[in-house]
């Protein structure tokens, strides 16, 4: 059955009208590289955009004790250019700050993990968000070269039982003791 | 800052730009006209199967500077084809009454190619768009269980059980003289 199938498949393959020629790459550059902007925008920047904007941002700030402003800015923007997979991810992400206590820390990764909202807590240390945002940014040596691995800040990332409840749940954590800022991120899984 | 970290990167960028346009042309190149196939069997029409492979490639394109060095770029574009292909099934089963059944003269035996064309062709519709992406991707393209599994994100078990059930299916709705052809 598998040799003849594939026999059946050729054959009703042979009337294959010709392919227009040359066009086609230049069409999917068009209309792709429509649909990259358009993602873009809707990710508030993608990639590329956000690079060129922290590129931007250290290089004015470009100072002998680099600024601990771009590397937050870093954090917050580690949200990979939405795929077909990934493109209904979203998840909250609790950025702590630097001088956050131990008893903080379990504070919140206990009541992150109570709360019926959450479906997922995960923990992601510094140093793993370095090494995330060198694989992501790899095409961007300036801005991997501006930033160093202590200046991104260690963070919960959680997922939500409904996308309606995170602008809630975002506002719940802003303030809470060793929390530097929360976000809700978008397509914030890396793909494939 | 005509030599800042932004000058200087934003010429990088433009060269890498224009490599990996480079490149995504010759992708187009050898892997179009076999997308096209594949798109064609998975709907039996040609112009649609080619917007299909545009959208593909447009997709693919939109995501270029991640996806070019990827490993499998042939299977990553069987991935996205077979995804707009089963968007092109949701909308269309939106609009339209999709013919399920096979015509009478399924076995009337003989048949001229146009009529083996349309019998095959209905059969494999009649299966659900994922078993039929599993026989055109196992059976046509020959990737192993493993690849289409990963084509589809299904596990390995699943399309060998569902990739026997169809084809169980096809061979009751084709007839036996067309298993020995």
């Amino acid at each position: 059955m598998r040799d003849s199938l594939r026999t059946l498949f050729d054959r009703v393959l042979e009337d294959e009208p010709p392919q227009p020629p040359h066009e086609l790459a230049r069409a999917a550059m068009t209309s792709g590289g429509r649909l990259r902007d358009r993602r873009r925008l809707l990710a508030g920047g993608g990639v590329a955009g956000v690079a060129t904007a922290l590129v931007a941002v250290i290089g004015l700030s470009a100072s002998p004790a680099p600024a601990t402003e771009p590397a937050k800015a870093v954090a917050m923007a580690m949200r990979p250019a939405c795929t077909d997979a990934a493109r209904n991810l979203v998840e909250a992400a609790i950025f702590l700050r630097a001088d956050v206590t131990d008893e903080q820390r379990a504070a919140l990764d206990e009541s992150l993990r109570s709360d019926s909202r959450a479906t997922e807590v995960r923990y992601e240390s510094g140093q793993a968000a370095y090494e995330k945002f060198k694989r992501m940014y790899r095409d961007a040596p300036d801005l991997v070269a501006a930033v160093k691995p202590e200046q991104l800040p260690d963070a919960f990332r959680v997922k939500l039982d409904r996308p309606s409840q995170y602008g809630r749940f975002v506002e719940e954590f802003q303030g809470r003791p060793g929390v530097e800022s929360a976000a809700v991120g978008v397509c914030t899984e890396e793909a494939e | 800052m005509t030599r800042g970290p932004f000058a200087r990167w934003t010429l990088a960028r433009r060269s890498q730009r224009a490599a990996q346009d480079e490149e995504f042309t010759a992708f187009v190149a050898t892997a179009a006209p076999r997308l096209r196939r594949v798109a064609y069997l998975m709907c039996g029409d040609w112009h649609l199967a080619q917007d299909l492979t545009q959208t593909t490639l447009a997709r693919m394109y939109a995501s270029w500077g991640r996806i070019w060095r990827h490993a499998n770029l042939e299977a990553y574009s069987r991935r996205v084809l077979m995804n707009a292909v089963f968007d092109q099934r949701k909308r269309r089963s939106n609009t339209e009454i999709v013919l399920a059944e096979l015509p009478e003269a399924a076995h009337a035996g003989a048949q001229a190619t146009t009529e083996l064309h349309v019998t095959l062709m209905t059969a494999l519709a009649t299966l659900p768009p994922r078993d039929q992406a599993i026989v055109v991707l196992r059976y046509w393209e020959d990737h192993s269980v493993q690849t289409v599994a990963e084509i589809l994100d299904l596990s390995a078990t699943m399309v060998t059980t569902r990739s026997a059930r169809a084809l169980t299916k096809l061979r009751v709705l084709l007839g036996d003289e067309f298993a020995l052809t």
